[in-house]
Protein backbone atom coordinates (compact mmCIF):
# COMPACT_ATOMS: atom_id res chain seq x y z
CA UNK A 1 0.00 0.00 0.00
CA UNK A 2 1.52 3.26 -1.10
CA UNK A 3 1.25 6.15 1.34
CA UNK A 4 -0.54 9.26 0.05
CA UNK A 5 1.92 11.82 1.35
CA UNK A 6 0.23 14.81 -0.23
CA UNK A 7 -3.20 13.97 1.21
CA UNK A 8 -1.83 13.38 4.70
CA UNK A 9 0.04 16.69 4.69
CA UNK A 10 -2.90 18.69 3.38
CA UNK A 11 -5.21 17.15 5.99
CA UNK A 12 -2.79 18.17 8.74
CA UNK A 13 -2.63 21.71 7.33
CA UNK A 14 -6.41 21.97 7.05
CA UNK A 15 -6.88 20.72 10.62
CA UNK A 16 -4.43 23.40 11.78
CA UNK A 17 -2.01 20.80 13.19
CA UNK A 18 0.78 22.37 11.12
CA UNK A 19 1.18 26.14 11.07
CA UNK A 20 3.56 28.52 9.33
CA UNK A 21 6.03 30.21 11.66
CA UNK A 22 5.92 34.02 11.31
CA UNK A 23 8.65 35.88 9.41
CA UNK A 24 9.61 37.88 12.49
CA UNK A 25 10.66 34.64 14.23
CA UNK A 26 13.29 33.98 11.54
CA UNK A 27 14.41 37.62 11.57
CA UNK A 28 14.82 37.36 15.34
CA UNK A 29 16.98 34.21 14.98
CA UNK A 30 19.11 35.78 12.23
CA UNK A 31 19.63 39.11 13.98
CA UNK A 32 20.12 37.34 17.31
CA UNK A 33 22.90 35.22 15.82
CA UNK A 34 24.50 38.27 14.16
CA UNK A 35 24.30 40.20 17.44
CA UNK A 36 25.92 37.33 19.36
CA UNK A 37 28.70 37.05 16.78
CA UNK A 38 29.46 40.78 17.12
CA UNK A 39 29.41 40.63 20.93
CA UNK A 40 31.67 37.57 20.97
CA UNK A 41 34.09 39.14 18.46
CA UNK A 42 34.30 42.41 20.43
CA UNK A 43 34.81 40.52 23.69
CA UNK A 44 37.50 38.41 22.07
CA UNK A 45 39.27 41.63 20.96
CA UNK A 46 39.14 42.96 24.55
CA UNK A 47 40.60 39.70 25.86
CA UNK A 48 43.22 39.68 23.08
CA UNK A 49 44.19 43.18 24.20
CA UNK A 50 44.82 41.85 27.73
CA UNK A 51 46.52 38.79 26.31
CA UNK A 52 49.19 41.12 24.93
CA UNK A 53 48.98 43.91 27.51
CA UNK A 54 49.45 41.87 30.71
CA UNK A 55 52.80 40.34 29.66
CA UNK A 56 53.83 43.72 28.20
CA UNK A 57 53.11 45.45 31.52
CA UNK A 58 55.09 42.82 33.39
CA UNK A 59 58.09 43.52 31.22
CA UNK A 60 57.92 40.50 28.99
CA UNK A 61 58.77 42.54 25.89
CA UNK A 62 61.76 44.17 27.50
CA UNK A 63 63.37 40.81 28.00
CA UNK A 64 65.04 38.47 25.64
CA UNK A 65 62.69 37.16 23.00
CA UNK A 66 59.75 34.81 22.82
CA UNK A 67 60.83 32.63 25.76
CA UNK A 68 60.38 35.56 28.12
CA UNK A 69 56.95 36.33 26.68
CA UNK A 70 55.90 32.69 26.93
CA UNK A 71 56.67 32.63 30.64
CA UNK A 72 54.19 35.49 31.15
CA UNK A 73 51.63 34.37 28.62
CA UNK A 74 48.10 34.31 30.10
CA UNK A 75 47.08 30.91 28.69
CA UNK A 76 43.61 31.07 30.23
CA UNK A 77 42.89 34.18 28.16
CA UNK A 78 44.03 32.38 25.03
CA UNK A 79 41.65 29.50 25.78
CA UNK A 80 38.78 31.98 26.33
CA UNK A 81 39.57 33.76 23.04
CA UNK A 82 39.66 30.46 21.14
CA UNK A 83 36.35 29.36 22.68
CA UNK A 84 34.73 32.68 21.73
CA UNK A 85 35.97 32.37 18.16
CA UNK A 86 34.78 28.75 17.93
CA UNK A 87 31.28 29.74 19.05
CA UNK A 88 31.23 32.70 16.61
CA UNK A 89 32.37 30.54 13.70
CA UNK A 90 29.74 27.93 14.55
CA UNK A 91 27.02 30.64 14.68
CA UNK A 92 28.24 32.13 11.40
CA UNK A 93 28.22 28.78 9.63
CA UNK A 94 24.89 27.69 11.08
CA UNK A 95 22.80 30.86 10.83
CA UNK A 96 24.52 33.28 8.48
CA UNK A 97 25.23 31.10 5.43
CA UNK A 98 28.93 30.77 6.20
CA UNK A 99 29.06 27.08 5.28
CA UNK A 100 30.55 27.87 1.85
CA UNK A 101 33.84 28.79 3.47
CA UNK A 102 36.22 26.37 5.15
CA UNK A 103 35.92 26.15 8.92
CA UNK A 104 39.69 26.21 9.39
CA UNK A 105 40.07 29.26 7.16
CA UNK A 106 37.43 31.28 9.06
CA UNK A 107 38.77 30.12 12.42
CA UNK A 108 42.45 30.91 11.81
CA UNK A 109 41.72 34.16 9.93
CA UNK A 110 39.54 35.33 12.85
CA UNK A 111 42.13 34.27 15.44
CA UNK A 112 44.94 36.15 13.67
CA UNK A 113 42.76 39.24 13.08
CA UNK A 114 41.59 39.36 16.71
CA UNK A 115 45.10 38.90 18.14
CA UNK A 116 46.47 41.61 15.79
CA UNK A 117 43.69 44.07 16.73
CA UNK A 118 44.24 43.19 20.40
CA UNK A 119 47.99 43.81 20.06
CA UNK A 120 47.39 47.17 18.34
CA UNK A 121 45.12 48.16 21.24
CA UNK A 122 47.65 46.93 23.81
CA UNK A 123 50.41 49.07 22.29
CA UNK A 124 48.16 52.08 21.65
CA UNK A 125 48.36 53.26 25.26
CA UNK A 126 44.61 52.92 25.81
CA UNK A 127 45.09 50.53 28.75
CA UNK A 128 47.40 52.96 30.55
CA UNK A 129 44.78 55.70 30.15
CA UNK A 130 42.03 53.39 31.40
CA UNK A 131 44.08 52.38 34.42
CA UNK A 132 43.90 55.92 35.72
CA UNK A 133 40.27 55.14 36.47
CA UNK A 134 40.17 53.31 39.85
CA UNK A 135 37.45 50.89 38.71
CA UNK A 136 39.41 49.90 35.61
CA UNK A 137 42.54 49.63 37.72
CA UNK A 138 40.75 47.05 39.90
CA UNK A 139 39.62 45.17 36.80
CA UNK A 140 43.14 45.11 35.38
CA UNK A 141 44.53 43.85 38.71
CA UNK A 142 41.92 41.14 38.76
CA UNK A 143 42.89 40.11 35.21
CA UNK A 144 46.58 40.00 36.11
CA UNK A 145 46.04 37.99 39.29
CA UNK A 146 43.67 35.54 37.71
CA UNK A 147 45.16 35.00 34.32
CA UNK A 148 48.86 35.15 35.05
CA UNK A 149 48.52 33.86 38.60
CA UNK A 150 51.44 33.91 40.94
CA UNK A 151 53.99 34.68 38.25
CA UNK A 152 53.88 38.38 39.00
CA UNK A 153 54.56 37.73 42.68
CA UNK A 154 57.47 35.46 41.83
CA UNK A 155 58.80 38.13 39.49
CA UNK A 156 58.50 40.78 42.19
CA UNK A 157 60.28 38.56 44.69
CA UNK A 158 63.04 37.94 42.19
CA UNK A 159 63.77 41.64 41.75
CA UNK A 160 63.42 42.60 45.42
CA UNK B 1 -3.75 33.12 -10.54
CA UNK B 2 -2.25 29.93 -12.00
CA UNK B 3 0.62 28.92 -9.77
CA UNK B 4 1.61 26.14 -12.16
CA UNK B 5 3.51 28.62 -14.34
CA UNK B 6 5.49 30.03 -11.44
CA UNK B 7 9.15 29.25 -10.97
CA UNK B 8 9.93 27.35 -7.76
CA UNK B 9 11.26 30.50 -6.12
CA UNK B 10 8.24 32.60 -7.13
CA UNK B 11 5.93 29.86 -5.93
CA UNK B 12 7.66 29.85 -2.53
CA UNK B 13 7.30 33.64 -2.29
CA UNK B 14 3.62 33.31 -3.28
CA UNK B 15 3.12 30.76 -0.48
CA UNK B 16 4.87 33.10 1.98
CA UNK B 17 2.67 36.03 0.96
CA UNK B 18 -0.57 34.02 0.91
CA UNK B 19 -0.23 32.17 4.20
CA UNK B 20 0.36 28.73 2.74
CA UNK B 21 -1.85 28.94 -0.35
CA UNK B 22 -0.25 27.08 -3.26
CA UNK B 23 1.64 24.59 -1.11
CA UNK B 24 -0.14 21.74 -2.88
CA UNK B 25 1.62 22.66 -6.13
CA UNK B 26 4.93 22.57 -4.32
CA UNK B 27 4.23 19.02 -3.12
CA UNK B 28 3.33 18.04 -6.71
CA UNK B 29 6.64 19.37 -7.97
CA UNK B 30 8.95 17.93 -5.34
CA UNK B 31 7.34 14.76 -3.98
CA UNK B 32 8.86 12.39 -6.53
CA UNK B 33 12.39 13.83 -6.68
CA UNK B 34 12.59 13.99 -2.89
CA UNK B 35 11.24 10.47 -2.51
CA UNK B 36 13.81 9.22 -4.99
CA UNK B 37 16.59 11.08 -3.16
CA UNK B 38 15.52 9.84 0.28
CA UNK B 39 15.22 6.28 -1.02
CA UNK B 40 18.69 6.33 -2.50
CA UNK B 41 20.09 7.55 0.77
CA UNK B 42 18.16 5.28 3.10
CA UNK B 43 17.47 2.25 0.90
CA UNK B 44 14.09 1.87 2.61
CA UNK B 45 10.85 2.99 0.99
CA UNK B 46 8.80 3.24 4.19
CA UNK B 47 11.49 5.34 5.80
CA UNK B 48 11.76 7.49 2.65
CA UNK B 49 8.03 8.22 2.69
CA UNK B 50 8.24 9.28 6.32
CA UNK B 51 11.31 11.42 5.57
CA UNK B 52 9.56 13.18 2.68
CA UNK B 53 6.38 13.73 4.67
CA UNK B 54 8.36 15.20 7.57
CA UNK B 55 10.32 17.32 5.10
CA UNK B 56 7.21 18.85 3.56
CA UNK B 57 5.75 19.56 6.99
CA UNK B 58 9.02 21.24 8.05
CA UNK B 59 9.10 23.15 4.75
CA UNK B 60 5.55 24.40 5.34
CA UNK B 61 6.29 25.48 8.92
CA UNK B 62 9.54 27.21 7.93
CA UNK B 63 8.57 28.55 4.50
CA UNK B 64 9.12 32.10 5.79
CA UNK B 65 12.80 31.34 6.35
CA UNK B 66 13.32 30.73 2.64
CA UNK B 67 15.34 33.50 1.02
CA UNK B 68 14.08 34.07 -2.53
CA UNK B 69 17.60 35.02 -3.67
CA UNK B 70 18.56 31.38 -3.22
CA UNK B 71 17.49 28.30 -5.14
CA UNK B 72 14.33 26.77 -3.74
CA UNK B 73 15.21 23.20 -4.74
CA UNK B 74 18.46 23.40 -2.73
CA UNK B 75 16.49 24.66 0.26
CA UNK B 76 13.96 21.83 0.23
CA UNK B 77 16.61 19.21 -0.56
CA UNK B 78 18.52 20.49 2.45
CA UNK B 79 15.51 19.81 4.69
CA UNK B 80 15.10 16.29 3.27
CA UNK B 81 18.84 15.73 3.58
CA UNK B 82 18.73 16.58 7.30
CA UNK B 83 15.79 14.28 7.98
CA UNK B 84 17.34 11.49 5.91
CA UNK B 85 20.72 11.69 7.63
CA UNK B 86 19.09 11.76 11.08
CA UNK B 87 16.89 8.77 10.22
CA UNK B 88 19.81 6.82 8.80
CA UNK B 89 21.82 7.48 11.97
CA UNK B 90 18.86 6.38 14.09
CA UNK B 91 18.45 3.17 12.10
CA UNK B 92 22.13 2.56 11.51
CA UNK B 93 21.74 -1.04 12.63
CA UNK B 94 19.78 -1.78 9.43
CA UNK B 95 21.43 -4.61 7.53
CA UNK B 96 22.24 -3.67 3.89
CA UNK B 97 19.38 -4.99 1.78
CA UNK B 98 19.59 -7.85 -0.68
CA UNK B 99 19.06 -7.47 -4.40
CA UNK B 100 15.52 -8.93 -4.21
CA UNK B 101 14.60 -6.30 -1.71
CA UNK B 102 15.95 -3.62 -4.04
CA UNK B 103 13.74 -5.00 -6.81
CA UNK B 104 10.69 -4.96 -4.52
CA UNK B 105 11.37 -1.39 -3.52
CA UNK B 106 11.88 -0.41 -7.16
CA UNK B 107 8.52 -1.92 -8.03
CA UNK B 108 6.96 0.16 -5.30
CA UNK B 109 8.66 3.24 -6.65
CA UNK B 110 7.41 2.59 -10.17
CA UNK B 111 3.93 2.23 -8.66
CA UNK B 112 4.30 5.89 -7.79
CA UNK B 113 5.21 6.66 -11.36
CA UNK B 114 8.82 7.37 -10.65
CA UNK B 115 11.19 6.91 -13.50
CA UNK B 116 14.35 5.06 -12.70
CA UNK B 117 15.74 4.90 -16.18
CA UNK B 118 19.35 4.73 -15.16
CA UNK B 119 22.28 4.08 -17.39
CA UNK B 120 24.26 0.90 -16.87
CA UNK B 121 27.06 2.48 -14.87
CA UNK B 122 24.60 4.35 -12.76
CA UNK B 123 22.89 1.07 -11.95
CA UNK B 124 26.21 -0.40 -10.91
CA UNK B 125 26.82 2.68 -8.80
CA UNK B 126 23.38 2.47 -7.26
CA UNK B 127 23.67 -1.21 -6.38
CA UNK B 128 26.89 -0.51 -4.54
CA UNK B 129 25.97 2.77 -2.87
CA UNK B 130 25.48 1.05 0.46
CA UNK B 131 29.16 0.24 0.56
CA UNK B 132 29.80 3.92 1.18
CA UNK B 133 29.61 5.98 4.35
CA UNK B 134 26.69 8.44 4.38
CA UNK B 135 28.94 11.48 3.95
CA UNK B 136 30.15 10.16 0.57
CA UNK B 137 26.88 8.52 -0.44
CA UNK B 138 24.84 11.73 -0.08
CA UNK B 139 27.22 13.67 -2.32
CA UNK B 140 27.41 10.96 -5.00
CA UNK B 141 23.63 10.58 -5.04
CA UNK B 142 23.17 14.33 -5.48
CA UNK B 143 25.82 14.56 -8.19
CA UNK B 144 25.13 11.46 -10.28
CA UNK B 145 21.46 10.74 -9.63
CA UNK B 146 19.95 14.14 -8.94
CA UNK B 147 22.26 15.97 -11.37
CA UNK B 148 23.01 18.75 -8.90
CA UNK B 149 25.89 21.16 -9.45
CA UNK B 150 28.74 21.48 -6.95
CA UNK B 151 27.26 24.77 -5.82
CA UNK B 152 23.84 23.21 -5.18
CA UNK B 153 25.40 20.26 -3.34
CA UNK B 154 27.30 22.75 -1.20
CA UNK B 155 23.97 24.44 -0.34
CA UNK B 156 22.22 21.16 0.38
CA UNK B 157 24.94 19.57 2.53
CA UNK B 158 26.19 22.86 4.01
CA UNK B 159 29.81 22.17 3.15
CA UNK B 160 32.33 24.24 1.13
CA UNK B 161 32.44 23.65 -2.64
CA UNK B 162 36.02 22.33 -2.42
CA UNK B 163 34.89 19.70 0.07
CA UNK B 164 32.19 18.60 -2.41
CA UNK B 165 34.88 17.88 -5.02
CA UNK B 166 37.11 16.11 -2.52
CA UNK B 167 34.27 13.90 -1.26
CA UNK B 168 33.16 12.98 -4.78
CA UNK B 169 36.62 11.84 -5.84
CA UNK B 170 37.27 10.10 -2.51
CA UNK B 171 33.84 8.42 -2.56
CA UNK B 172 34.33 7.14 -6.11
CA UNK B 173 37.78 5.83 -5.23
CA UNK B 174 36.48 4.01 -2.15
CA UNK B 175 33.67 2.56 -4.26
CA UNK B 176 36.07 1.38 -6.97
CA UNK B 177 38.32 -0.25 -4.38
CA UNK B 178 35.42 -1.95 -2.63
CA UNK B 179 33.84 -3.20 -5.87
CA UNK B 180 37.27 -4.41 -6.98
CA UNK B 181 37.84 -6.36 -3.77
CA UNK B 182 34.25 -7.70 -3.86
CA UNK B 183 34.81 -9.09 -7.36
CA UNK B 184 38.08 -10.66 -6.26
Amino acid sequence: MVKDIKKEILVKIEKGEVKIKPKRWFHFIKFGAAFLIIILALSAVVFANYFVYIPKKMGAFRGSGIGMYASYMPFVLLVIIILMILISVWLYKEFEGGYKKSFYFIFFASLVAIIVIGAVLAFSGINEKLERNPQMRKFHDWQENNFVGGRQNRQNQLYK
Amino acid sequence: MDVKNFTDENLAVFIQDNNGKGFEELIDRFEKPLLRYAFRLSGDMDMSEDIVQESFIAAYKNINSFDSKRKFSSWIYRITHNFAVNNIKKHSKIVPFENDQIKDERNRISEKGLEMDLEKDREMLENNLNLLAVKYKEIIVLRYFEDKSYDEISDICHIPINTVGVRISRGLKILKDKIGSKNG
